[in-house]
Parts: C-alpha cells; structure tokens; sequence
C-alpha cells in the first residue's frame, strides 16, 4: 500500500534521508523508530507530499503526489495545527466538504465519541489543550476512511485515556485492511502493535525488523544496538560520510537528470 | 553578576560573530555606513539639494507621528502584560540560578535595551529623506541617537505602565488619562491655529514649531531636538537651529530613561511571575511557527481569553471551494465586519475621504489633473499600498499548514479558492473606493468600471505572482524580493504598454484601463498555473524555516 523506494532528501548539506526504502502492505503496522534527528519526520512529510525528494513514493500504487494517491491517505501530524476560529465538529464538516465525503456526519459522530470529543463538538480550536488537539487531528485524518494512515509521534501529549483509544483504534484500523505507518522513539508505546519496524539512524534504514522474524529477541534490544553501534563508530563515520555526501550529490545529480529526461 | 554579565556580553559577541558570518549581511553593514558616509557629503556633491530642500517642520512632524506609533504600542503593551524582557532560555536558566533578582531585572532591561537599539540602524536606512530635509550626516547620526533614547524609553515604560497598572482597570484608565493629557496643550494650540489661519499648511507650520508640539513628552522632545541639532549643522545656507533647546530636550529624555529605569528597579514587585507569563508566550509563538501552527500566530483573537459567542456554525462549500467557505467563516469571528478589521476600515474611510475631499475641491478640474487623469492617481497610488497590504494573506497562510496539500482537489483550484477572500475583500474595496471617488470626480460609468475591475486584477496577479514566486528558492531572501519585483513590473509592462497606446489611440482612458486589466487577469491566470506546483513539488515553507 505505501511503498517508498530510493528516497533521499537533502537541505543543502544536510543529508535528512539518505536512500530510504520501505513498504507497508494492506493491514500491517510499520513503525519507524529512531533517535531525535534520525529522519523519521522528514521521510513521513516526504510519503505525505508535504516535501520534495529524489526516489519514488507510491500509495496504492498511485504516486504520492496524485489526487488518487491523496484521496486514500491519511496524515496526523506530530504538532496538530487546528484552525482557532473553527469549532471541532466545523473541522470534521470543513474536511468532508473538501474531501466531498458522503453521509459523513455518521462516522464523524462515532469518531468524536471514540474520542471523548462529543461533549466538545462547538468548543473552538483555540479553547482545546493540546492532547485534545491532537485527538481532533487524528479525527480530521480518519475521517475520510483512508486506506493508508501515517502517525508522526501520534502519543505525544495525548492523556492515558486517549493513548489507550489511539492504540487500540490502529489495531481496528490494522484488522479492518488499513496500512499504518507510525513514527515514534518511544518504543513502549509501540511495543504490542507492530508488525515491521524500521531502525532509522542520521538518515539512513539501518534495519528492517520483522516480528515474525524476531524470535526472543526484544525491539528494545535490537534498536539500542544498532543505534549504540552507530554512535560508537561516530569518528569512524564520519570521514566515510564525506565520501558518501559526495557520492549521495553525484547520484541526486544523476537522479535529476534522469528526472528531466522523465519530464 | 559576573555570570549575567557573562551571559550579555557572550550574547552580544555571537549575534555579531553569527551576523558577520553571512556575507550579504557584510556587505549590508558597509551599505549602511556608505549611506552614512555619503549623507555627510551629500550637500556638498550636489548642490541642487540646496536650492530642493524642503522645510523641516515636515520632517518633525513626520518623526513626532513615527515615534508616536512605538509609544503608543508602549501604552498597549504595558496595559496588557508589559515586556518580555526575558527568553525562555533565561527563564529556565538565571531565574532559577542564586542570583540576586534585582540584578536579574537589570539584566532583562539591559537586553531589552540591546535589542530595541537595533531597531534604530534601521533609520540611517532613511537617509535620503532626511537629506532631502537638509540634514547632513552629523545630523541623521544624532538623529539615530536620539531614536534610541526614544526605544529605550519605550521598552521601560511598558514595565512601568505594567508595575503601575497591573493589569487592573481603573488604573489603566487613570494611566491613560494622564497619557492624553500630555497632549491637550497640543491639541488646544492647534485648535487655535486652525481655527484663525485661513492656510491649512500655515496652520500646521505654526503648530508643529510651537513649543507646545517640543514639550510633548518623549515624542515631541526627539523631534524636537532632532530638528534644533539637524539645522544648527546643517550646511545649508537658510537653515539655522537652537542648539541650547537642542541639548534640553536631550536632558528631558535622558531623565526619562533614568526615572524610569529606577522606579523599575526599586519597584517591589515580584516580576518573575510576570515575566513567565510573558516570556513563554513569547516563546508559545516561536514554537507555533516553527511547527506550522500559523494560525494562532495571524488569528488575533486566537489568544484572547474572552469567551467568544457563535452565532452562526457551519462550513460550506464542495471540494476546493470549502477552503473559501471555512476561510469566511473564521474570519466573521475574528472580526464584526469579517474580512475587515478596524484599521482596515480606518484606512478606507481615509482615503475615500482623501479622494472625495480632493475631487470637490476643485472647480475646474483637480489641481492640474482632469477628473478621470486624478482617478488614474487615485488607482496607481491604491494599487501600490495593496503590495504591502495583501503581502501575508490568507492564501498565503494557508501554505503554511497540511491541509491545502493533503485535500484531494485539482492544485490549481485549491490555491485560487485558498485566496479568493482577498480577492473578494480587494473587489468589495474596489467598489467603495472608485464608485464613491469617482462619482466626485465625476468620471465617467466606464472608467469607474474599469478602475474597479483593474484593481481587483492587479490584486489577483500579485497574488498569483506571490504563489508562482513560492517555487523559486533563492539564497537570501532580499534577492529573492528584488528578483520578484523585477519579474513583476517585467511581466505586468505588455499589458501596461498596450493599454497606454490603446488609451491613446482611442483617447478614452477608460479603453486603455479596460485593457490592462484584461492582461493582468491573463498573468494572474498564468502565474497561478505556475504557482500551482508549489502544492506538489515543493517542500512546505515551515519546514524549510523549521530547518
């Protein structure tokens, strides 16, 4: 469902995502752990088509950029940006108008109830805290019934309540068909949902985990290793990622190219 | 101390340190001090300054209005929460430290200072003006000085408007009763002035070199001492200036700042609390915009505290549309008159005023224009205020957030829809302005018509332009603006150029007006399509700040 092949994406110097790959099927959980910095947000906004990158990006097999592709995703931003003047239930009808959805008001109520929001439908955007925010967005994105739902640090500030109705909605979303891609670095948070999980490091997928593949081995363990690892070959690294920057601009060069020839 | 001294002077050395990092900022630098350099002789290179100078009763007038803004905004902010005279950095870090807390409120005042000062670097940047007014360098560099002064005052009144007021009503009242009252000797001298002097420019003369406009507290001493130092050196023949008021004017402001950074430091009260509460709002908006969080930025009353009544609830609209819909809906509940704030309004009533008293002043025509010629006038100076008044507006805005690029519309719809309310507002103005000035003027239907329409079009091809300009990424953003307006008035001169020969040929202005606005509706079209891209291959403008 969401297939992200070659991604790389630059600011200026700055490697953010250096020839990621990775893919979600239909009802599978896919997380992306990683230490602060590591890209995780950079490659998510890039699936969302919020930023441009050289590689491919495909949702549904449409490319991201397509109304297609749009038309089945859904976003929850890891900072919810609400509109103040509008009331709650204004930014569910504001997106089914938008999305042209049908008989919506249903599905909008269930949501709002799921989420203890029913009781704040005509509360305004700027009179919510903000783990109450982050329920309206993740509202917003659900909205639509999307087939492919990304999470970018979906718990923070969300209350225990909350945290527990978001966990348990992405194991609905999971067993009705919907792929969940969830960007976090709180491992617990995740532990008893995921399905495959990327180890993401200065932008790099340093690892791709599968649960079935994990035998007793726990996430935890596996992801301190490998970012341990990392942090301890840091001097080493460093002088190969001068070599790899260069190589990295010489292939987005090249990319470009190919790119134009594509146009 | 020694660590807040420490802390001052080390943040001091890295803003220059990082400044001068930047190369454009270098050569911004050395601009600045040219300019400076070059004011200074400016008289002397050309002579005919001399024989052009405009008296300077002008220019205090002008300085006397421009420093009126920052201290009123003084009285406003002291009135609310005073100043943030502290980051969240110090909040967290020398609040909580065993440091002395006077010390600590000498430190904020000191970095309040610090910055305020840098705003004034900004005045040398209006060294022509002042040399068209017959300052020479000496001058405009005194002039800055005092600009200072006046900053300085600013920053502490707000704290002592707030220590004095603390935020209760009867005391904002009493504060500001005596704020007005420094004015009413003014404001009965002008009275007189206006009432007896047949001269309208007369009158103002005499009011602006009144010591009543000089003792004016604060404003009326910069101006005032300003204008005394600025002609006293002055190298032009017929320009002299009291150097002893000069100097107690001067007095007047440094005793301000000194009475007021001492009620301040031996106020009693405890600021920490205040300064929190400042201090992280400040830093609330900071964190807002780094996340993309811009609408509790621009939505004035998105802070306010004020229970707020919903008449009306509901967006309306199908698919790309229901961002104009959702757009109008919020802004009816940040303002009564919806898309038009009060200085909004302030500013229409202003010019139509303008426009009309002008247009019904002249018997024969307006001064030496005709009446369609003054609507004309009255059409390139608006459309020139509308590039600053439309600059961040909703469409803009609207970049900023996910929504505009996650909705599953056509790109090209949803950034045309995105920013129809300010094409609707520019519309609505359109026919205040020309149907109202032109009926005074007496300008033809067509013309009034034609003005309303190439208005509104001019709007929608900045618009547009603005949008097309979002793809471009350019190294520093002041290249980035003169590239834009290069391309503007480069793209917008077929249309101009035709319009004007058509005008011509036909002698109907009307005809040439007509024309132009089909061109800019044609550009606006194209620079939208261009601009639409900016949905789909681009990175959202937060993060790239973000970064």
């Amino acid at each position: 469902m969401i297939n992200v092949k070659n991604v790389t994406k630059r600011y200026n110097k700055l490697v953010a995502n250096d020839n990621v790959s990775l893919e979600v099927n239909p009802g599978e959980t896919a997380i992306i752990l990683g230490p602060n910095g590591a890209g995780k947000s950079t490659i998510i906004k890039s699936i969302c088509g919020l930023l441009k990158f050289f590689g491919d990006i495909t949702i549904g097999g449409y490319p991201n950029k397509t109304l297609e592709a749009k038309r089945i995703l859904g976003y929850i931003p890891e900072f919810p940006a609400l509109y103040p003047m509008l009331t709650v239930y204004e930014h569910l009808e504001f997106i089914a108008k938008a999305y042209r959805l049908e008989n919506w008001e249903t599905r909008a109520e269930e949501l709002l109830t799921r989420f203890e929001l029913d009781d704040k439908k005509n509360k305004l955007g700027k009179e919510l805290s903000k783990g109450m925010q982050q329920k309206v967005s993740v509202c917003c994105a659900l909205l639509p019934e999307p087939k492919a739902v990304i999470f970018d640090e979906p718990l923070v500030g969300l209350d225990p309540h909350a945290i527990r109705e978001l966990k348990k909605l992405m194991v609905d979303l999971a067993q009705s068909g919907t792929a969940l891609l969830i960007s976090t670095h709180m491992i617990d948070s995740v532990e008893q949902t995921w399905d495959v999980c990327y180890i993401m490091d200065k932008g790099v997928v340093k690892q791709c985990v599968r649960r079935t593949e994990m035998g007793d081995k726990k996430l935890e363990d596996i992801y301190f290793e490998i970012t341990e690892a990392t942090a301890d070959t840091d001097g080493v690294d460093s002088k190969h990622q001068m070599t790899e920057e260069k190589s990295i601009t010489k292939k987005t060069e090249a990319e470009k190219s190919e790119n134009k020839a594509d146009e | 101390m020694k660590s807040l001294f420490y802390i001052f002077i080390k943040t001091i050395k890295n803003f220059i340190k990082e400044f001068f990092k930047k190369p454009l900022n270098t050569i911004f630098f050395i601009f600045m001090i040219g300019l400076l350099i070059l004011m200074m002789f400016l008289p002397k290179l050309d002579p005919t300054i001399a024989e052009d100078a405009q008296p300077v009763w002008i220019l205090k007038a002008i300085m006397f209005a421009y420093s009126g803004i920052y201290l009123l905004g003084a009285f406003a902010s002291g009135f609310k929460n005073g100043a943030s005279m502290f980051e969240m950095s110090d909040i967290n870090m020398v609040f909580t430290g065993p440091i002395i807390s006077r010390h600590v409120l000498i430190y904020g005042m000191l970095k309040s200072v610090t910055n305020a000062l840098l705003l004034c670097i900004m005045v040398i940047w209006q060294s022509v003006i002042f040399a068209m007014f017959g300052y020479d360098g000496r001058g405009i560099f005194i002039t800055v000085l005092l600009f200072m002064f006046v900053m300085v005052i600013c920053q502490f009144l707000q704290m002592v408007i707030y220590l004095l007021t603390f935020g209760r009503k009867k005391r904002r009242v009493a504060v500001g009763i005596i704020g007005g009252a420094m004015f009413i000797p003014l404001v009965i001298k002008a009275i007189y002035e206006f009432t007896t002097q047949i001269d309208f420019m007369v009158a103002a003369e005499r009011t602006v070199n009144s010591p009543y406009f000089n003792y004016v507290p604060v404003i009326g001493w910069m101006s005032g001492a300003s204008a005394d130092f600025g002609m006293a050196m002055s190298t032009l023949p017929d320009r002299s200036g009291d150097i002893a008021q000069g100097f107690v004017l001067v007095g007047l402001l440094v005793l301000a700042i000194i009475a007021c950074a001492v009620f301040i430091i031996r106020s009693k009260a405890d600021f920490y609390e205040d300064a929190i509460i400042a201090g992280e709002t400040r830093f609330a908006v900071q964190r807002d915009l780094a996340e993309g969080n811009v609408n509790n930025i621009y939505s004035p009353k998105a802070h306010s505290k004020k229970p707020l009544k919903l008449k009306k609830t509901g967006v309306g609209g199908s698919g790309a549309n229901a961002f104009l819909f959702r757009q109008l809906r919020e802004a009816f509940r940040e303002s009564f008159f919806g898309l038009w704030g009060g200085m909004n309004i302030f500013q229409i009533c202003v010019m139509i005023g303008f426009g009309v008293g002008i247009s019904l002043g002249g018997n024969d025509g307006i001064g030496e224009l005709t009446g369609e010629e003054f609507m004309l006038f009255i059409l390139a100076m608006l459309s020139f205020t509308q590039i600053v008044m439309v600059s961040i507006g909703r469409g803009m805005r609207e970049l900023l957030t996910h929504f505009i690029y996650m909705v599953p519309e056509n790109p090209l719809k949803k950034i045309i829809w995105a920013n129809m309310t300010t094409l609707i507002k520019t519309a609505v103005e359109a026919v205040l302005y020309f149907g109202i000035i032109g009926i005074a003027a007496k300008a033809s239907i067509p013309l009034i018509i034609a003005c309303i329409l190439c208005y509104t079009a001019f709007t929608f091809y900045y618009v547009g332009l603005q949008m097309a300009f979002e793809r471009i990424e350019l190294a520093s953003k002041g290249l980035m603006l003169g590239v834009f307006f290069l391309v503007f008035i480069a793209f917008m001169s077929p249309g101009a150029i035709a319009g004007i020969i058509v005008g011509i040929i036909t002698n109907s202005i009307a005809t040439g007006v007509f024309i132009i606005s089909a061109w800019l509706i044609i550009a606006g079209f194209i620079s939208f399509a261009i601009g639409k891209g900016v949905l789909h291959n681009m990175d959202i403008p937060t993060q790239i700040s973000a970064k």
